[in-house]
This record gives C-alpha cells, sequence and structure tokens, in this order.
C-alpha cells in the first residue's frame, strides 16, 4: 500500500485533462470555422449583390477585364457564368478555355435557391475554396454570378484560435496537475497520519491524541478516531479494573480454586490450592495430576466432563499433610451458547478441622456413655445379686458391697473429673497465684502416690536445680497437675520409675527482691517442670490429640489400669488456665516426658 | 503444541492417576490393618477395579499411540515405558488387595502385637513409589536412582520381620496362623517395593535411553 491513492488521482488528472482540452479544441475549432465562413458568406453575398448592378444589360463576348476590375476591388475571384454553365469572364483563368461549369454544386444549387456555395478544393487554384454563386435573371437568359475566396484565412484563424486553445490549455493543465498534487499530497498525508495514529493504537499507545490541521470529512474522520481511542482506553481500564477485582478476590479467597480445562490443563489457580497442596502457583498451565498428585479430584474433573453435571465430595489428602476437603466441581461453559463443555472449576473447601471436631464431639459422647455405663453395669448387676438371696452369704455379699463401693467411686471420680473439666473450660475456675516452694509440693505429691508407686515396685525421684525454686502458681492447681502426670507415669510404666525435674532459677526472685525492695516488681523467670517416665511410649500420630477429653492411645489397657480419661485433659486446661504452656515428648518403647514452662511474666499483684 | 503431544501428555496423566490410586490402595490397606478396620479394607478391594480399567485404558491408547503416531525416539520410550509401568501399578494393586484380604482375616482375631515394623515398612515402600513417579513426571534419574537404592532397606526390614514373627511362633503355636499372615503382608510389602524399583528402572530407560535392569552383578 505504497501511495496507490496519490497515484490514482494523479493518473486521473492525468487522462481527464488532455481529453478535456482534446474536446474542447475540437468544439471550438469547429465554431471558429463556421463562424469565419458565415461571415465569409455573407460578406461575398453582399459584395455579390453590388457587383450584379454593374454587370452590363448586354454581355458582351468576354467579361474577363470586367471580372479582373471586381477582383481588384473586393479580393475575391470572380466568374461569371450563364445559364448553360459556359463561362462567361473569370478573373483569375481566359474563361475562353474553362470548362462548362453547369455541374458544379454552388451552381447547381443557386440554380433552385437564391444563392449557392460550396467549399472544394479547386484544381485551377489548388487550394481550398469557398465559392458562392448568385443567380441573375435577365431577360436574354439567366447567368450566374461566382465569387471565390481562398479558405487559408479562415484557416489561418481557426490554426490561431487552436493555438491559443492549446496554449491555455497546457497552462490550465499545469496548473491542474500541480494543484492535484498539492490536494492529493496533502490528503494523502492526512490518511498517513490517520493510519500511523491507528498503528499506534492497535500497538496499545492508547494515551496519544491525533492532532489534524485538516478540517472536513477527514477532520471528522480524525476526530472520530480521537474520540475512538479515548473510549477505548477508559473502557480498557474499566475491564481492567475488573480483571483486577476478580483476581484480588481469586486470590484472597480461603477456598482453593481452580479453573482446568477439558484437557485437564490448570488454566487458572489461586494461591489458597497453592496453600493446601503445598504447591507454588506457577502451576497454571501444568497438568491437574501432575500439579496436585490427587487421584480424587482427577476422577472428579473427568466425571465431570463426561457427565457435564456438578459434582461434590468430600476427598482426603494424604500429602504433603492430611486434608480432609469438600471439594466440588462444576462444568464451565466458555460460550454461552454453545453446549459443549470447554472445562471445570473446582473449589476446595478445608475442613480438616470440621472433622476432626466432629470426631472428637462424637468420641466424647461415645466415651461418656461408655465410661458411664460400665461402672452402672457393675453396680447394677451386683445390687440385683445381692437383692436375689446373696445377700444372706456373709462373705461373698461383703466382696460384692465393695465391688459396688470400688464402682461407685470410680463412677464418682468420674464425674468429679468431668465437672472439673467443665469448670475449667467455662472459666469458673480462678487461678490464685501465690509464691509456692516446688520442692515441697513434689513431696506431697510422692507421699500420696508413694504407695500405688511401691507396688509396682517403681521409683519416685525428684531432681531440682534448686531447692530453693519457687513459682507463682495455684497451689491446689499445681497439686492436681502434678498428682495426675505422675500418676500417669505410673499407670504407664512397668519398670522403672517416674522423674519429676524442677529447672530454672528462683533464687532470681530473692535477689531481686534483695535488689529492688518494691514487691510488685518481682518477677518469676521460666521455670520448667517436667514428669518423664520410662513407660511404653507413645505412638508419634497419637500425640496431637493426647489431652482431648476420653482420648486413650489404648483404650482397653487405660480403662484397666483405672484412668478416666480426662487426667491429661485437666492438666491441659488447668496448664493453660495459668498461662503457661505444655509439651509432651515421647520415644516409643523408651518413655513419654511431658514438660511444662511456667514462664510467669506477670508483675505480681 | 501438536495434537500427538497432547495425546502424551495425556496419557502421562492418565499413568499419574493410576499411580495414585495405586498409592491410595496401599495406603488405605495399611491403615485398614493398623487401625483394625475392616470397612476400609472392603472399600479398597472394591476400589481395585478402578486401577485395572486404567490398565485396560492406558494399554490401549498406547497401542493406538504407537500404531497412528509411529513415535521416534524419545517418544517411542516413553510409550513403551508407560505400558511396562502400568503393568507393575496394575501389580501393585493387586498386592494392595491381598494387604486387604490378609488384614479381614486378622481383625477377626484378636491382635498378636501392635505393628511396628509394618507401618514403616509401608511407609517407605509408599515413598518409593510416590518418587518414582515424581522421576517419572519430571524424568529426573537421580530421584529414580534413589528409590532404587532404598530397596534394601525394605528387604532388610522383611528379614526383620520375618525374624521377630518365628520367635512368637515359637513361643506361642497359636500365634503362627496370624504371624504366618503378617509374613505374608511383609512380604507383598517387599514385592510392591520391587515394582516400585521397576518404574524406578524404567524411568532411568526413557530418560537415558539405557536398561539397567539385572545389571548390579555385572
Amino acid at each position: 500500500m505504497k501511495k496507490v491513492l496519490f497515484r490514482r488521482i494523479l493518473v486521473s488528472y492525468l487522462v481527464m485533462a488532455p481529453l478535456l482540452f482534446l474536446f474542447l479544441d475540437l468544439y471550438l475549432s469547429d465554431v471558429v470555422k463556421s463562424n469565419h465562413i458565415e461571415r465569409l458568406r455573407e460578406s461575398l453575398a453582399i459584395e455579390g449583390n453590388l457587383i450584379t448592378g454593374e454587370i452590363p444589360a448586354v454581355i458582351p463576348e468576354n467579361l474577363d477585364a470586367f471580372c479582373r476590375k471586381y477582383k481588384g476591388m473586393t479580393g475575391a475571384r470572380i466568374t461569371v457564368i450563364d445559364g448553360s454553365g459556359k463561362v462567361l469572364g473569370d478573373s483569375d483563368e481566359p474563361s475562353a478555355v474553362m470548362e462548362n461549369h453547369a455541374d458544379r454544386p454552388e451552381i447547381r444549387q443557386a440554380d433552385m435557391n437564391p444563392t449557392g456555395s460550396s467549399m472544394r478544393f479547386s484544381k485551377t487554384l489548388g487550394k481550398n475554396l469557398f465559392y458562392l454563386a448568385l443567380p441573375l435573371n435577365r431577360d436574354s437568359g439567366r447567368i450566374f454570378l461566382r465569387l471565390s475566396m481562398p479558405l487559408s484565412d479562415v484557416e489561418a484563424a481557426v490554426a490561431q484560435t487552436r493555438g491559443r486553445v492549446f496554449l491555455v490549455s497546457f497552462a490550465a493543465l499545469f496548473v491542474a496537475i500541480l494543484m492535484g498534487l498539492f490536494q492529493t499530497g496533502r490528503i494523502t498525508r492526512s490518511i498517513g497520519e490517520i493510519t500511523a495514529f491507528s498503528k499506534e493504537i492497535i500497538a496499545g499507545h492508547l494515551g496519544k491524541r491525533l492532532f489534524l490541521k485538516e478540517g472536513g470529512e477527514i477532520g471528522e474522520l480524525a476526530r472520530n478516531i480521537n474520540d475512538m481511542a479515548h473510549e477505548l482506553r477508559a473502557r480498557l481500564r474499566q475491564s481492567e479494573e475488573e480483571k483486577r477485582k476478580v483476581e484480588a478476590i481469586l486470590r484472597n479467597l480461603s477456598d482453593g480454586l481452580m479453573l482446568v480445562d477439558t484437557k485437564g490443563k490448570i488454566l487458572v489457580c489461586n494461591d489458597a490450592v497453592g496453600r493446601l497442596f503445598d504447591i507454588g502457583t506457577e502451576c497454571e498451565g501444568t497438568m491437574i495430576g501432575e500439579a496436585l498428585r490427587n487421584a480424587d479430584l482427577m476422577e472428579m474433573t473427568d466425571e465431570v466432563i463426561r457427565k457435564d453435571k456438578a459434582v461434590s465430595r468430600e476427598i482426603r489428602v494424604a500429602h504433603p499433610r492430611e486434608l480432609c476437603l469438600l471439594a466440588t466441581a462444576t462444568p464451565f461453559h466458555a460460550h454461552a451458547v454453545k453446549e459443549k463443555i470447554s472445562g471445570v472449576v473446582l473449589t476446595l473447601h478445608d475442613i480438616t478441622r470440621l472433622t476432626q471436631l466432629e470426631e472428637m464431639r462424637k468420641d466424647f459422647v461415645a466415651n461418656v456413655s461408655h465410661e458411664i455405663k460400665t461402672p452402672i453395669t457393675a453396680i447394677k448387676g451386683f445390687a440385683e445379686t445381692l437383692l436375689e438371696g446373696a445377700m444372706d452369704d456373709r462373705e461373698n455379699a461383703r466382696k460384692f458391697l465393695e465391688t459396688i463401693r470400688n464402682h461407685s467411686e470410680r463412677l464418682n471420680s468420674l464425674v468429679s473429673d468431668l465437672l472439673t473439666l467443665s469448670r475449667i473450660e467455662t472459666g469458673d475456675v480462678t487461678i490464685v497465684k501465690h509464691n509456692v516452694r516446688v520442692s515441697g509440693l513434689i513431696d506431697a505429691v510422692f507421699t500420696t502416690l508413694g504407695e500405688k508407686a511401691a507396688a509396682k515396685g517403681l521409683s519416685l525421684r525428684k531432681s531440682l536445680s534448686s531447692e530453693q525454686i519457687e513459682i507463682r502458681a495455684d497451689r491446689d492447681k499445681l497439686i492436681q497437675i502434678l498428682l495426675n502426670l505422675v500418676d500417669n507415669g505410673i499407670k504407664f510404666t512397668e519398670r522403672g520409675g517416674v522423674t519429676v525435674t524442677v529447672q530454672g532459677s528462683t533464687s532470681k526472685a530473692q535477689r531481686t527482691v534483695e535488689e529492688a525492695p518494691t514487691v510488685s516488681d518481682v518477677r518469676h523467670p521460666a521455670v520448667e517442670i517436667s514428669v518423664e517416665d520410662t513407660g511404653a511410649g507413645i505412638a508419634r500420630k497419637h500425640l496431637p490429640r493426647l489431652g482431648e477429653r476420653f482420648y486413650r492411645v489404648d483404650r482397653a489397657r487405660s480403662r484397666e489400669l483405672g484412668g478416666t480419661g480426662l487426667g491429661l485433659a485437666i492438666v491441659k486446661h488447668l496448664v493453660k488456665a495459668h498461662g503457661w504452656t505444655m509439651e509432651i515428648e515421647s520415644t516409643q518403647g523408651k518413655g513419654t516426658k511431658v514438660t511444662i514452662y511456667a514462664a510467669d511474666t506477670l508483675p505480681s499483684p | 503444541m501438536s495434537v500427538f503431544d497432547e495425546e502424551l501428555r495425556g496419557l502421562k496423566e492418565r499413568i499419574l492417576k493410576m499411580g495414585l490410586l495405586v498409592e491410595a490402595a496401599i495406603r488405605d490397606s495399611i491403615k485398614s490393618l493398623v487401625e483394625r478396620d475392616t470397612g476400609l479394607a472392603r472399600e479398597v478391594i472394591r476400589r481395585d477395579h478402578q486401577i485395572n480399567a486404567l490398565d485396560v485404558e492406558i494399554d490401549e491408547e498406547c497401542i493406538r499411540l504407537l500404531a497412528l503416531r509411529q513415535p521416534k525416539a524419545g517418544d517411542l520410550r516413553f510409550i513403551t515405558t508407560a505400558m511396562k509401568i502400568t503393568t507393575d501399578l496394575e501389580r501393585m494393586g493387586d498386592l494392595a488387595e491381598d494387604i486387604c484380604e490378609r488384614a479381614v482375616e486378622l481383625n477377626e482375631e484378636p491382635p498378636l502385637k501392635p505393628y511396628i515394623d509394618i507401618p514403616r515398612m509401608a511407609e517407605i515402600s509408599q515413598g518409593m513409589l510416590i518418587d518414582a513417579l515424581d522421576a517419572f513426571v519430571k524424568k529426573d534419574t537421580s530421584l529414580a536412582y534413589d528409590v532404587i537404592a532404598r530397596d534394601d532397606e525394605v528387604d532388610n526390614l522383611t528379614v526383620q520381620i520375618f525374624n521377630e514373627l518365628l520367635f512368637f511362633m515359637i513361643q506361642d503355636p497359636r500365634a503362627a496362623s496370624r504371624a504366618v499372615k503378617i509374613t505374608y503382608i511383609a512380604k507383598y510389602l517387599e514385592r510392591i517395593a520391587d515394582h516400585s524399583t521397576n518404574i524406578a528402572e524404567m524411568v532411568v530407560y526413557l530418560v537415558e535411553g539405557r536398561m539397567i535392569r539385572h545389571t548390579e552383578n555385572q
């Protein structure tokens, strides 16, 4: 597209202008010629009429002299011819030798009309001539007066006119071409600018504007294109904003969201998916199986593509961590009109916590019922046996009654544990902190449980970095914590013993008092209390669930040992109520260690 | 991307899906054993047909691609590797099913002892399968060699489990039937690990174009 417009306009100018001038020239020269001939005819007619008066009534033998005389006066060749065509006199040639002129067209015409004229090439003179013949009726008969003028004058005039026309034409043509060049140049330049501008718009430079000096149609076109660019920019900005909004929503969605095409390629994937499956968001463009490594999701995608129907399912993810997801796959139609499915939208809602809680609740109800039912069944059974007659068998009756008491004690301790737990959980238990010497507390615990440990042949040891260690704690609650932990240790240990270790500085409290006498400033730095046994240990997978009410690693054994399944739960809550943290470490076959970090950084009241 | 490339990608995806199903079957079979969940064991047995169906589907696709596209070099190796890998995966699926059958039987009897080595063995075998598939997807030979190396660990554990169970059987003849079944399970897991090794070896072939099977003694 190289200056086609310019060339076309120029060529049409160059063709049109000469054609126009050719027609003009033909027309003008014709007009000039006929004009001249008309004038010639008129003047010749007048001259002829004048001469006819001078022709003598009696015609002499030879009129050549007469003719010559009038040629000198008018400049026209004069011929007199009689009715039969015989030449009576001629100004240029001796009439005697001239042939009969009766067949000359002007004579034949004049024979019937008042005048006769013709244009011919005269052989006699070798020129183009104009002849005019006038009939003259005499008594002696008809004679004709013929005047003739060479047409060279007319031709000269026509040539002159034509020359002028050509000159003017060429001048006009030149000007026209110049004008054409200038105009087309201007238009093509404007069009070129518009083209360049439209290219800029295509390239995406929507901020630019087109400035044209041109008015009229092209100016309007330029204005419209400007408006178009402006509008385009506004729309684009709007849609970009929309896109950003959608993207922001997608990215910050806590649920995983993915768009997968029918081949299984991931088109869109938000950050939540990356978090759930521990992959980056660069999975866009990869295949779903390759990126997520989950057969269930692949199956769901396949199913949706096959059936074109939404599917919702709970799926379990094993890697990189155990998750329970509520996955929903819905067909995606890119074109509303097209029936064919173009992809699948996958949403993943993390319900791991939810299912865990649900499981915990179910377990709790089942456990409580079971825990309560066992002693009640026993009590009921023995009571019935007694009523049915065993009452009289004194020895057995006593044994039965003891069993009943044991079971009611168990029921009692279960219910009181549950009550304690619910009181702590509802926050009814207030922790009143005092300075407590840990050593004495441990001794008290050991005294309580000494007999139980001795019965199993276990040793109870304490190891304190200093006898003076004090912490700020609720004395009764701390005793309960230690009691439960040491009791647990004794229960699950067959050989060895339970060791309570206390580490931390103590004396720092006293030092502080010495250094700064204000009591309110006394702070107790971190004290670590750990209870370690040499028992069976706990498998790693149970560790996170320890401390849940009734959660037991080995149900049968724990119950055999007389646990309620609430001990650790109570410890956990009491530790939390103190504002401390607790950690359980365990190696299977080696033992378990429970550590309490009593970091009391709160100023004393 | 050409149609053939798309088809190869789809094939890879199918294999990955099959591998994931097999991995889930192994995981669930061990879970059903350790947690004495007979329902889960039956479900794994019920689900095995999915793996078999995929095996047939992948094989047919491979044959179709071989006939239609007449692949060269790398693509040819990929398709032949795919056919071999699916065979291994299908066998592993069957072994998982066998574990479940033993688990159903064992769950009907009182537990002999807590399972400690079996879950460890299962963990290693599963890891081998996951890594073998990973190596296949990423064409990562170093990972494949790593998988092959881990097979010894599983073999050692098998021997260890066998000795331990032998001790149980000598101590208490009533435990014999259970102990034998557990030995079976250990053997199944060992076979599963072997199949993972096969897959890893095929990945080496796929990437490097040389067979490393049966070459360790030469």
